[in-house]
């Protein structure tokens, strides 16, 4: 009994210690109202006491009634606010923006970038910078603006798809407005789905998760679009080779409530409508192919109160490609036509409610409902006299949509203590794969659909997280995550424990450590790993387990003067129960269920990471490299040995460089890029095989021959050491931009020009054995030619883009 | 229309510019193996063919045959014999493999390691009811996307019980009387025409590239020890003159060749027959089959990976693997 009372005296004591004036409110942009996150909240001495939450909200306890404090954060002038009162205050801090490309010398103080901050394997992408990168088509893309981070790489070249730390592009939580987006690719991965030009803040996260986030393994990457302006009303129009883009943001109710409103249009399908039609008609059929895409993004948010606020996000896109042929032949009056189409696309919105209770607790409730739906179809008819005589559809569609509701909180106890906790409940819907057959001939009518089997999946997650800085020095972030995933009467419950530290030698160098275990839940079916929209999501169900993950992080981390900040990052991740098509599996071949088509196994990643960047002044970037080691290993594949992951790039290095010219608005910026090859699997030799054995399979292979010329093996088959084998050449390039801005009547115009691959560098695209039959003049016979053959694309190609803001 | 022209000569030159490439590449050295092929059912003698593998570059399809290898039988680990070398590479011995027994082969010869490999003759079922129905006209789309008319086959069997089969249908056409206007791909001991009729079913028991092909291949994982109906879509006798592929100038390296009696029991017809080509097939033959199918169709994908044909000779590559037939005749005419 004595020491529970002595527990409540303390506790007590412990309060009242702490029950001093509390300044709390939310950092925001001066110009436009923004809510600006992360800001570096310090006390007169310049010793930092507070750092706003990714939504702007900071709260401070004062010891004196009388004092000043300063919020500094990049990109923004330091302000420092004089606190007079008695009583708890709310505020709103609002911070001038800064030219990214200030003379570093006009810069007088930076916030602790790295080193000072908690959290560790954390990148807060700086938006203002990627919009100045050299882009593929002058499609600028936040997505390909982060394989240039240190451990972020891409799959193919020129796509969005990102491959962080070993893992596949399935295990990024890619957070739109904090809901998942579960396709960010346009055609074909070669465009992500998000302009950077509707970004506010984007930050990754590689490891040493935050407990409020799961389901995914290898990434979150969050993407806050900006609110729009409370002030002035903002429009800006872009056009550029691939397609055309539009954004307007301003205050519906001045100073309370704003609209930001973004959409792009690609100019494909205009151009490749007549293009094709033309083509065709010089073949005597009548159609046409097209290939399209557009986005339209909004927000609009509403301040109740200052300490209430509203907000209502949504996201809209689609692909759309189309091919239609149609024959007649006149002699007997017979109409042939033919209709294939392919879309996919995306719907994400949600509605979010931001309140501050008590100064010191800031919460925010939101539901939202996403949905990825991919359908492709194939129809063919054929009509006599105008009388339909025959007619077949073919489809297949999948589609996967979630319906979230969550509650987070967040309490800044005290300086030294600070505590995130929350509940999240979401209803996941999976229809992996349905394929519709329908039929008319002569007579008969068949209309068969197969695998129309639905999935209905619940999560419960709630999580606990505790910030202990009793030091400067020292930091200590404990967090849990609890998870209960239910599919068709299965359930699947999780802890998944998250810890992070930092001890600070001095103010700008640090150490710091981090451990997570992540589980996922659901898992992408995919042949290529491009981001294809034909990769299907599938729910863990009880034949194919949910993958989880271990990750091991330590880091060094160091703060130059005049901004340059650097780190050095090694980690080590196991992966388990990560998934794979069955040897030869696929989509295309596919009648029966996906789960007789898929094994699952085990991923290893381990490697080194350097970062240096300079994110403001008039020369500013980045470089950073890392060695890497990547492995997979499935029973059923390649003798249950480790063998290397397709992406098992061993060196990657990046450099990103921008540069203000003397002449007013001019930028130059240059991005070059290097990785070791990708691995593949390729056959070494050559098996023979007698034709009794083959005596079945050979009208097969004839088959095949007749279909496929770059394969003649007949009774002769390839064989491989291992699965993987073979390392391509490596890949690098060169981009560069020029960009020139000029305001002419208030309106900022800008033409950027540039080019990919400046130096026109073959780079593997991917790589295959060509084998056919070629006539030899010393033999006087046709014999078989063999050759490995990689196969480059994106050589040397220029672009263009114009933009008017007014 | 001038401005028009002028983007699109823009757009040419810059297609152009940035177009495909193709680079050589040199192909990776590898380690040289004996090559062992040996189907063995119990209507044949046994018969293996020894070779080693080449290289993937070579520019004819003339096998490296291995002429001076040791071949040992083991019949339920007693030596059964020593395979005496003919000809091709083949070694041969004059008994005949029995169902029930396991059988183990050793390999061996100068400059190689020796190989070996184990596998045995699965039960075939014995009771099947067929029926192909040519009343019930089909349409299917096939591999080039065309519609095509098949017409259903429906077969009816026990699974062995007990055990895990492997299954293989193929359907074969006989020939007798020269009444099919295409050149067939095999003639059997008798100079019959024999053809393989395409095949088609949505049945999901079958392993997916299999339905690709002109045959069926599925295991008996969803129907253990119970009556199995697969019903299949089958190539119409008639359209041969359109759906079968000529016979190349080139295949005359692959042929002609004896196909070798499918049964030898069966009678000698002055019509035209068509078979279901029934086999119980042991599960390294399976795997053997599927890779090399899934082999076969994947390198038509340029971002397929590559996969190895399953085998199972320990220390080299090939198969050693057991099977047992039975013919249904399901058509004469």
């Amino acid at each position: 009994m004595k020491r529970l009372i002595i527990v409540v005296v303390c506790i007590f004591s412990f309060c009242l210690l702490y029950s001093q004036i509390i300044v709390s409110g939310t950092t925001r942009e001066l110009a436009t109202g923004e809510q600006i996150s992360y800001v570096t909240i310090q006390d007169e001495k310049g010793k930092g006491i507070a750092l706003s939450n990714a939504y702007g909200f900071f709260s401070v306890s004062l010891a004196s009634k009388r004092q000043t404090i300063q919020f500094s954060r990049v990109g923004y002038q330091k302000q420092a606010i004089n606190i007079e009162s008695e009583r708890d205050t709310v505020l709103d801090v609002f911070m001038k923006g800064i030219d990214y490309q200030i003379d570093t010398i006009a810069i007088t103080a930076f916030p602790t970038e790295f080193a000072g901050s908690n959290s560790v394997s954390r990148i807060v992408v700086p938006v203002d910078q990627l919009k100045d990168m050299p882009t593929l088509g002058g499609e600028r893309d936040i997505l390909k603006g982060l394989q240039l981070l240190p451990g972020i790489q891409f799959g193919q070249e020129g796509t969005s798809g990102i491959f962080v730390r070993g893992g596949s592009p399935d295990q990024n939580l890619i957070l739109l407005d904090d809901m998942p987006v579960y396709n960010v690719n346009h055609l074909f991965g070669f465009f992500s789905l998000f302009p950077p030009s509707v970004m506010k803040d984007v930050e990754v996260f590689k490891g040493g998760f935050p407990a409020q986030y799961g389901g995914r393994l290898s990434s979150v990457i969050r993407m806050q679009t900006k609110d729009g302006s409370l002030e002035k009303w903002h429009k800006q129009v872009s056009l550029g080779l691939v397609s055309g883009q539009f954004s307007i943001e301003g205050p519906l109710v001045k100073g309370k409530s704003s609209l930001h409103l973004a959409g792009r249009k690609s100019w494909l399908d205009l151009i490749m409508r007549p293009a094709t039609a033309l083509s065709y008609k010089r073949e005597e059929i009548k159609g046409f192919a097209t290939y399209g895409f557009h986005d339209l993004i909004g927000k609009v948010s509403y301040q109740l109160s200052l300490k209430d606020r509203l907000y209502l996000s949504f996201y809209t896109g689609r692909d759309q490609g189309k091919i239609k042929t149609g024959t007649r032949e006149d002699d007997t009056n017979r109409n042939r036509e033919s209709n294939n189409q392919l879309q996919w696309g995306n719907i994400t919105s949600s509605l979010r409610y931001q309140h501050i209770f008590d100064n010191k607790w800031f919460s925010q409730t939101l539901l939202g409902y996403t949905q990825y739906k991919f359908l492709t179809s194939a129809r063919a008819t054929e009509s006599i006299n105008n009388q339909l005589a025959s007619s077949t559809e073919l489809a297949q569609f999948s589609k996967i949509s979630d319906l979230i509701l969550k509650q987070d909180f967040d309490y800044y106890f005290s300086s030294i203590h600070r505590f995130q906790m929350g509940l999240q409940i979401s209803a996941k819907s999976f229809l992996p794969d349905v394929n519709l057959f329908q039929s008319q001939f002569q007579q008969t009518t068949i209309d068969t659909s197969f695998n129309q089997v639905v999935y209905n999946s619940q999560t419960y997650a709630s999580y606990f997280s505790h910030t202990f800085e009793p030091l400067p020095q020292f930091s200590l972030v404990s967090g849990i995550r609890g998870e209960l995933f239910s599919t068709n009467g299965f359930t699947f419950p999780s802890i998944q424990p998250r810890i992070n530290t930092r001890v600070s030698l001095n103010e700008n160098t640090s150490i710091k450590a981090g451990y997570s275990f992540i589980k996922q839940y659901l898992h992408l079916l995919t042949n290529s790993g491009l981001g294809l929209p034909t990769d299907l999501w599938v729910p863990a169900t009880n034949q194919i387990s949910p993958s989880s993950s271990h990750q091991m992080i330590l880091g060094f981390y160091h703060d130059f003067p005049l901004g340059l900040i650097t780190s050095v990052e090694a980690y080590y991740k196991t992966m388990d129960n990560v998934i794979e098509y069955k040897e030869g599996a696929s989509y295309y071949n596919s009648f029966e269920n996906w789960e007789n088509q898929v094994i699952q196994g085990k991923g290893r990643s381990f490697g080194l990471e350097f970062f240096l960047h300079k994110p403001l002044g008039k020369t500013n970037g980045w470089v950073s490299y890392s060695i890497a080691n990547t492995q997979r290993r499935f029973g059923e594949i390649n003798q249950n040995a480790w063998f290397p992951f397709r992406y098992d790039r061993r060196h990657n290095v990046s450099a990103f460089i921008s540069q203000k010219l003397s002449k007013k608005g001019r930028i130059i910026s240059a991005t070059w890029m290097y990785q070791s090859g990708a691995r593949v699997t390729v056959p070494t030799n050559l098996t023979y095989t007698p034709f009794d054995i083959f005596l079945e399979l050979q009208g097969v292979a004839d088959n095949l021959i007749t279909l496929y010329t770059t394969n003649i093996f007949g009774e002769l088959y390839a064989n491989a050491p291992e699965r993987n084998n073979f390392t391509m050449r490596p890949f690098h390039k060169l981009d560069i931009a020029y960009k020139l801005s000029r305001i002419i009547k208030k309106r900022e115009r800008t033409w950027t020009f540039g080019v990919y691959n400046l130096y026109a560098r073959q780079n593997p695209y991917y790589l295959f054995l060509r084998r056919a039959f070629e006539y030899d003049p010393v033999i006087g016979s046709s014999v078989i030619k063999s050759q490995l053959t990689e196969y480059s694309f994106l050589i040397w190609l220029p672009y263009f883009s114009w933009d008017i803001k007014f | 229309m001038i401005k028009g022209r002028t983007c699109l000569f823009l757009l040419t030159i810059i297609i152009n510019l940035s177009c495909a490439n193709f680079t050589e590449i040199p192909i990776p050295d590898y380690e040289p193996q004996l090559v062992i092929n040996c189907l063995f059912n119990p209507d044949s003698t046994w018969k293996v063919n020894v070779s080693q593998n080449s290289a993937l570059n070579r520019s004819d399809f003339l096998p490296d045959y291995i002429t001076n290898a040791e071949i040992h039988l083991w019949e339920n680990d007693q030596h059964l014999g020593t395979l005496e070398y003919t000809v091709n590479g083949n070694y041969e011995l004059n008994q005949f493999p029995k169902v029930g027994f396991k059988y183990k082969l050793t390999v061996s010869a100068p400059g190689f390691p020796e190989v070996s490999a184990m596998d045995s003759i699965p039960i075939v079922p014995q009771e099947f009811q067929v029926t192909w129905d040519l009343n019930d006209p089909t349409p299917i789309i096939n591999d080039l996307g065309l519609t095509v008319t098949r017409y259903p086959v429906s077969l009816t069997f026990k699974d062995i019980p007990d055990q895990n089969n492997y299954y293989k249908i193929q359907s074969v056409m006989r020939d007798s009387c020269n009444c099919i206007n295409a050149t067939p791909p095999f003639v059997d001991r008798y100079g019959d025409r024999l053809y393989l009729l395409e095949v088609f079913t949505k049945d999901p028991i079958v392993s997916s590239v299999s339905k690709k092909h002109k045959l069926i291949l599925f295991d008996d994982n969803s129907f253990k020890n119970q009556m199995k109906n697969i019903v299949f879509y089958q190539q119409d006798t008639l359209s041969l003159n359109y759906g079968y592929r000529q016979i190349k100038q080139n295949d005359s390296i692959r042929f002609p060749f004896t196909y070798q009696p499918i049964n030898a029991n069966t009678p000698r017809k002055d019509k035209v027959d068509v078979y279901v080509d029934f086999w119980s097939i042991s599960q390294s033959l399976y795997e053997f089959y599927l890779t090399y199918l899934i082999q076969a169709y994947n390198t038509a994908d340029p971002f397929s990976t590559h996969i190895n044909v399953r085998s199972n000779i320990v220390g080299g590559k090939g198969i050693f693997g057991g099977y047992q037939q039975k013919l249904i005749l399901v058509y004469s005419h």
